[in-house]
């Protein structure tokens, strides 16, 4: 959508950014007010005349609310990412589409969805190597319950240490190796066959 | 006056509903901040506080130390900033401009460390703070040092400038070398300067990784005297679930800095941290 020529375009690229900046703590922070029983989101809520709930409290919504805060701040991030490649679209290929009468439904699929195939690629995998990481989110908003419904790799392996149990703990760094070193690999792999 | 086209404004409509989005939850924030405790989730209650409080500024400063943090990420952002601009420019020199036996098998073994998580570092680098702390009593575990030592050069910092100085032609730094001009006046008097667009990004990515650092500061700081600001909130928000102005002044306090110096330059601030990915997309 900002890949047009938009008064204000600067400006919404920057109000989008601006979680990007914020530590992890804070947003995290602000969601656990805001997705409190008695808080902003349930009020919204309400409006629309849905039933107030605790969703951090609950083990089937805890992980979700967590995960909503994290998608929030990644938000910006992942615009920009998109936008820059948008902007490195060669211009002609869409000439040569209108010309050969693709309309803008088409011209998006058969030229726009393949020339950010890679983005996608890279957007992806390091979100999924950003979630296996998750810590700070559920240390302020969680602690990892209810009921452990949301404790992470990373969440775990800090409470093993701080328990001493540093077995475990070295376990669960190396588990995580391999688990991100697999991603990784996945990732070379299919931005090699883009390129 | 020429009509807008249809498409426009629902264009438009996106982009301000995505905003608000965006937005609100920090509005919420500052206005909670400034609320009284007992009003916060009072029924009919606002966006604007009525009345307006400072109480929870108040209380971060007085009964948590949240001056003292802001004091400790300070320093800490420093240093870690400063020590990069140094170290990581002048490795990244080495490694680009300068001919030296094992050059690039020494890159080459620092660009694996990339790929290991810094997780899996926790457990020994913590151990070795704590042994440092047993030799050295003002180092290691439990100080700031504790927080900033592993975090003096970054092999990101150095990978990131070694890019700037391969644009730099060779043919400059001969002409130097030829008026006599040692390394460190090259570096220093011409690689620097040229080098300018690439340590503003470094300082940007460092200073915002440092300044919103949590895990390792939360590991290796153990008292308040060494805490930083994003560990002193979290211990907060935990341990506080009654008092909502409190907890939300401290994340004001805590996120407010990096905001306004986003504002300030956000155009560098995009370019910088979207550097890196360039290169993986192109």
């Amino acid at each position: 959508m900002l890949n047009r020529r938009l008064p204000a375009r600067a400006f919404f690229r920057a109000v989008f950014f601006v979680p990007v900046t914020a530590s992890l703590v804070v947003v995290s922070t602000m969601w656990k007010m805001l997705l409190n029983e008695q808080g902003l989101l349930n009020r919204v809520l309400h409006l629309v005349g849905v039933a107030p709930h605790d969703w951090l409290a609950d083990p089937a919504t805890a992980l979700y609310a967590v995960c909503a805060a994290s998608i929030w701040q990644g938000f910006g991030f992942e615009t920009v990412v998109f936008l820059a490649a948008l902007q490195s679209l060669p211009r002609d290929l869409y000439d040569a589409a209108s010309i050969d009468g693709a309309g803008p439904a088409r011209r998006f699929w058969h030229v726009t969805l393949p020339g950010l195939r890679p983005t996608l690629v890279f957007v992806f995998v390091v979100g999924i190597i950003g979630a296996f990481q998750a810590f700070d989110q559920v240390f302020v908003m969680t602690q990892g319950g209810p009921v452990g419904s949301t404790t992470t790799v990373v969440y775990y392996l800090v409470q093993r240490f701080q328990a001493l149990d540093l077995g475990h703990a070295s376990a669960a760094a190396y588990l995580l190796v391999l688990v991100l070193a697999l991603l990784s690999a996945v990732q070379l792999r299919l931005a090699r066959r883009f390129e | 006056m020429r009509s807008v086209p249809p498409r426009r404004i629902l264009l438009y409509a996106a982009l301000v509903v995505s905003s608000v989005i965006t937005l609100a939850p920090f509005a919420w924030t500052v206005s909670t901040s400034f609320k009284r405790s007992e009003d916060v989730f009072a029924p009919g209650g606002g966006l604007i506080p009525r009345p307006w409080s400072w109480s929870g500024y108040h209380d971060v400063f007085t009964l948590v130390p949240f001056a003292h943090y802001l004091a400790n990420s300070v320093i800490v952002s420093l240093v870690v900033v400063l020590a990069n601009i140094v170290f990581d420019t002048a490795a990244a020199y080495a490694f680009a401009k300068l001919r030296f036996p094992g050059r690039s098998l020494w890159f080459g073994v620092l660009l694996v460390t990339l790929m290991v998580p810094m997780q899996v570092n926790l457990i020994p680098l913590y151990r070795i703070m704590v042994l440092l702390h047993q030799a050295v009593p003002a180092l290691g575990a439990n100080t700031l040092s504790g927080i900033y030592l592993p975090s003096l050069v970054q092999v990101f910092g150095i990978f990131l400038m070694r890019q700037y100085f391969a644009t730099i032609p060779d043919s400059i730094l001969e002409a130097a070398r030829i008026d006599g001009a040692g390394e460190l006046a090259i570096l220093r008097r011409i690689v620097f300067p040229l080098a300018a667009p690439g340590i503003a990004t470094l300082t940007i990515f460092t200073f915002l990784a440092t300044w919103n650092d949590f895990l390792w500061p939360l590991i290796v700081a153990g008292t308040d005297q060494s805490r930083t600001l994003p560990v002193g909130l979290a211990l907060l928000a935990r341990k506080n679930t009654v008092n909502w102005p409190d907890t939300m002044a401290g994340a004001v306090v805590t996120a407010l800095p990096m905001i306004v110096i986003f504002v300030v330059m956000q155009r560098r601030f995009i370019e910088g941290l979207t550097a890196g990915v360039g290169k993986d997309v192109g």
